[in-house]
């Protein structure tokens, strides 16, 4: 068990006419095959979007029933994206800055209450700084509400044997 | 020195005489982040090789000082994003050390899954970098687009398609089902048959074979005297791989080969990384298969959990950290971690005071031991070939810079 050394060396150097010919023509059958059934890896974005898998580290929503207010999330935030505040009336809330945020999901992950989960929305487009600043109600909405609005296709990213990628519509 | 020849401001040349020029190659984005070769040429011949590095310097070094241990991980693995779960397993690894703390035979496994995920991904990255650098567009958009394939699945057991911050002290963040490993399956089989195709398509295209045999080529001697690591160094007849020599995650349970080749040209350096495709393939389907049952956390963290994070491991798979964690102290002392990254050896030092923050964190990675190559590869070679040379050693300039 382990890995052992193999000597290895490039034998087929200073190719023979004749291997070069035989090269030649499987390249020019390995293209026409592939301008008849080609592999296509990419998606028209935005009119289509994928859905990432289950357990995608997307946006992040807090439930402001749950939290507790125990301040982990902010304190382990690598980037410190997240913060605690303090409504007048209210106990410590966290609030996110997706400027900062790197989308670890380090906070997901310690919340002792689990109030913070992750959305599976990761494309979000932001018009000024201070619209990235999720304070207050605004962490409360689940992004993926509004993943399915819109004039697009949907599609969810499957791995094929002999495709690579195969992208199945689910709307 | 003579007249120097600008363009928007910035010099591209000197003339120095009638033969000899200095040529700024860059600086620009060649690939994956800035550098700059500074040529002196006379003719198309290259003379003197200057690498002019550190475009993309971050602090990261002095910057992890200031972060808790935990947190140092996600930045780290910054340092080279298309292979970000073995530069985080090499820190993990000398955390772990510290900490004194074991990591279960199932953590280990998924470990190394990710590691040759990534090290696949990371040479089809590197290729697909050297393809179109060579001017091959095809190869570009082959080895980017199959890339994918490998993107997906490390997303599948991390939840995030590069920036995995997938390694914890004890184990992983989280567990994978059964399916993961039916879709690992295709898309093994699906790279696998690729490689016949860029075969044909690549290795075998007549130009792109004289554009790499004995191109930039690297002796033994040269590879040791200069201190370079991973497939550069394997593609010039040394054998030395940290898999093999220091085993760490699941690779003493695995049987796999590390290939040599002695040539040392670019042409080596390709078939090498092909090569190394194959294992990591062939260690993936064994590692799928033996992976054992169990947790993916030690258990002395495992106790700490709550009855609400118990929960979420047993639905999800997926780890709850223990609150400990905001606020880890090692004892203090002195370890390391050394893990074979796509590039070569990534090595990390790391030295505690006791405190929640490291007092010193060192970084050597592979393609900070490469750069050097940049200054003794191109001499005596044709200006041309210079992009050749530098696609063939798969350089990552964020890697080097830091
Ligand atoms: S995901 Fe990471 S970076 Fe973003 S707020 Fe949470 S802890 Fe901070
Ligand atoms: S860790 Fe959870 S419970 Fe604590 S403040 Fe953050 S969201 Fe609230």
């Amino acid at each position: 068990m382990g890995g052992k050394y193999v000597e290895k060396s490039v034998s087929t150097r200073n190719l023979s006419l004749l291997s070069k010919a035989r090269n030649h023509l499987k390249a020019i059958m390995l293209g026409a095959k592939l301008f008849i059934r080609p592999i296509r890896i990419t998606y028209r974005y935005p009119i289509v979007k994928e859905i990432p898998q289950e357990g995608y580290r997307g946006f992040i929503v807090l439930d402001d029933q749950k939290c507790i207010g125990c301040s982990l999330c902010a304190r382990i935030c690598p980037a410190s994206a997240m913060k605690m505040f303090q409504p007048q009336e209210k106990k410590l809330r966290p609030a996110i800055n997706y400027e900062r945020c790197v989308f670890c999901g380090y906070c997901v992950d310690i919340c002792p209450e689990n109030a913070l989960k992750h959305a599976r929305t990761h494309d979000v487009v932001f018009e000024s700084g201070e619209s990235m600043l999720y304070i207050g109600e605004k962490f409360t909405v689940d992004p993926d509400t509004q993943l399915l609005t819109g004039n697009v296709r949907m599609y969810r990213v499957k791995v094929d044997d002999k495709r690579g990628l195969i992208y199945e519509p689910i709307r | 020195m003579g007249q120097a020849s600008e363009i928007g401001g910035g010099i591209l040349s000197k003339r120095i005489d009638d033969r000899t020029m200095i040529l700024f190659f860059g600086p620009q984005h060649p690939s994956s982040g800035h550098m700059r070769i500074i040529v002196k040429l006379d003719g198309d011949i290259i003379v003197e090789s200057d690498p002019d590095l550190g475009y993309v310097h971050r602090t990261m070094e002095k910057l992890s000082e200031s972060k808790e241990w935990i947190k140092n991980s996600v930045l780290f693995e910054r340092l080279a994003i298309l292979d970000a779960g073995n530069v985080t397993q090499a820190y993990i690894i000398a955390l772990e050390k510290l900490l004194g703390i074991e990591v279960p035979p199932r953590a280990l496994y998924l470990r190394t899954i990710l590691s040759e995920i990534n090290r696949i991904s990371s040479h089809l990255y590197g290729m697909g970098i050297f393809a179109i650098m060579i001017g091959s567009s095809t190869g570009y958009m082959w080895f980017f687009g199959d890339r994918e394939i490998m993107v997906q699945l490390a997303e599948r057991i991390t939840g995030s398609r590069l920036t995995h911050s997938y390694h914890i002290p004890g184990g992983v963040r989280r567990d994978v089902s059964p399916a993961f490993f039916e879709e690992l399956e295709r898309g093994l089989n699906y790279i696998e048959r690729r490689l016949k195709d860029y075969e044909v398509m690549f290795v075998n295209n007549p130009i792109i074979r004289s554009r790499l045999e004995n191109v930039g080529v690297l002796s033994k001697e040269r590879a040791i005297e200069l201190g370079v690591t991973g497939p550069n160094l394997r593609a010039s007849g040394v054998s030395y791989d940290v898999r093999v020599e220091e085993p760490y995650g699941a690779y003493s349970f695995v049987d796999f080969e590390v290939p040599v080749y002695r040539e040392g040209d670019a042409l080596a350096r390709t078939f090498q990384r092909f090569d190394e495709i194959r294992q990591s393939i062939s260690i993936l389907r064994q590692l799928m298969k033996s992976i054992p049952e169990g947790p993916v956390l030690n258990e002395k963290y495992l106790k700490l959990f709550t009855s609400k994070m118990k929960d979420v491991l047993n639905a999800e798979r997926r780890v709850k950290l223990p609150s400990l964690f905001a606020n880890l102290r090692p004892p203090p002392g002195r370890s390391y971690g050394r893990v074979e990254e796509g590039r070569g050896e990534i090595f990390f030092y790391i030295e505690s005071t006791g405190d929640p923050r490291p007092y010193r964190v060192r970084v050597v990675t592979p393609s900070f031991r490469n750069s050097i190559l940049f200054k003794y590869l191109p001499v005596g070679e044709r200006l041309a070939d210079l992009p050749a040379i530098y696609g063939s050693i798969d350089y990552f300039p964020p890697e080097a810079d830091r």
